[in-house]
């Protein structure tokens, strides 16, 4: 288990170090508190409001396998394989880093629907 | 003693069988070297004892002594890809770090065990810089250092070693000698001669067949003959002449041509009679490895 911490640890580092992946986490936020602010109070702003963690976990998971599609393309994936972190602990590290994404962009959405408002 | 066995291992890619029919055993604490051209199937069988892909026919498995348990075996070799497994985000001491944490090696000392390597790997100038950055001579380098900081039972090595620069070479194999001193065992997949004369024993492969299995004086000295140099004045006919005269496959290697002879003295005796006027220099000299290799490609 100690392994897929580390792992997550690093593939965090490795989301801060790129734009595209960090452009990814923070848009879905951003443009939830914006629909949010459009909608006022209509039923589809509380419902956004509500099912806003689902949305994260969607678009968390999408990230997340978007990037092990990268990470075959460029060879980072074998690298992995050739360790004896392959397999349960490469799965368990991406699912970390899902709870992860989906905590920070959780806690993006909720503190600017806090500033907006 | 743990060994590597690849016992009638094949491989098919598709519709096409990249390895066919390969058997032999590596002991530990040997380098054992996987020699051939591009396209002769080392990749994918070093891949097989690197335990990223499995065999389509046969086995390759590392067998364990008594008290051994294989599945702890199992996690003791490391890789070193021909194109890198790194993270191309992270720099390279990162990338070792990470790489280093993954393995069971002790926590204490692995920073200064990283940093060895990159000093080992000539990679200090550029420890802190992108691995996609980087130019491929040091990828390599990186790559390789990948495989090293793991300090498994096994390192296989994929044609990364010809691509550094000479001092790193010499100090990347004093590194692998004295580790297989210690009983480690390597596994270098190589198209150079030269590396692969440093090796205790090699397999050459050719077409995905194993063709040659030896040390590398026996695998040169299994060429019969001898090899006549010619060293031309830029006659442009001459190699076609001496095909001709000699009925032999002429090559050209390090500017001069070259082939493969049984009476070799007689030969050179004639070309300097027949050919005398065209030609700068001949000598004869024992068949290398090269040699070998082509030799194999022809069989």
């Amino acid at each position: 288990m100690l392994r897929s911490f580390v792992l997550t640890y690093w593939e965090v580092r490795r989301v801060r170090r790129s734009r595209a992946a960090c452009a990814a986490v923070l848009i879905l936020p951003v443009a939830a508190v914006a629909a949010h602010m459009l909608l006022g109070n209509a039923p589809g702003g509380a419902l956004l409001g509500s099912f806003f963690p689902a949305l994260a976990v969607v678009l968390g998971s999408a990230l997340v396998w978007m990037r092990s599609v990268l990470d075959r393309a460029s060879g980072f994936a074998a690298g992995l394989e050739s360790t004896p972190a392959a397999g349960a602990i490469v799965l368990r590290a991406r699912v970390l880093l899902v709870l992860l994404l989906v905590l920070v962009q959780t806690a993006i959405f909720y503190g600017l629907l806090r500033i907006v408002r | 003693m743990n060994s590597i066995a690849v016992d009638r291992a094949g491989k098919r890619i598709g519709q096409v069988w990249a390895l066919r029919d390969i058997s032999f055993e590596i002991a530990r604490g040997e380098v054992f070297g996987v020699f051939g051209r591009s396209g002769s199937g080392k990749s994918t069988l070093l891949r097989l004892i690197g335990g990223i892909e499995h065999p389509t026919s046969g086995t390759v498995a590392l067998e364990a002594s008594d008290g051994d348990d294989p599945s702890w075996l199992d996690a003791q070799v490391s890789v070193a890809l021909q194109r890198p497994g790194l993270a191309p985000e992270l720099t390279v001491a990162e990338n070792l770090r990470l790489f280093a944490s993954l393995w069971p090696t002790p926590r204490k000392g692995r920073m200064g065990r990283t940093a060895m390597f990159i000093e080992l790997l000539g990679l200090s100038d550029v420890r802190n810089r992108r691995v996609q950055e980087l130019p491929e001579g040091l990828k390599a380098a990186a790559e390789i250092g990948r495989a090293l900081v793991a300090q498994a039972e096994v390192t296989v090595i994929d044609g990364l070693i010809e691509r550094l620069d000479r001092p790193t070479r010499r100090r990347a194999w004093e590194h692998i000698l004295s580790r297989r001193r210690q009983g480690a065992t390597f596994v270098i997949g190589t198209a150079s001669a030269a590396e692969a004369a440093l090796c205790d024993r090699l397999a050459v492969l050719s077409g995905g067949r194993l063709q040659f299995l030896g040390t590398p004086d026996q695998v040169s000295a299994g060429v019969q003959g001898e090899v006549v140099a010619v060293e031309s004045l830029q006659n442009p006919l001459l190699k076609s002449n001496l095909a001709e005269r000699f009925a032999a496959a002429v090559t050209e290697r390090n500017g001069s041509l070259e082939f493969k002879s049984q009476s070799g003295e007689a030969d050179v005796a004639r070309i300097l009679s027949e050919l005398g006027s065209d030609v700068g220099c001949v000598y004869l000299r024992q068949p290398t490895l090269d040699d070998a290799l082509d030799r194999a490609e022809k069989d």
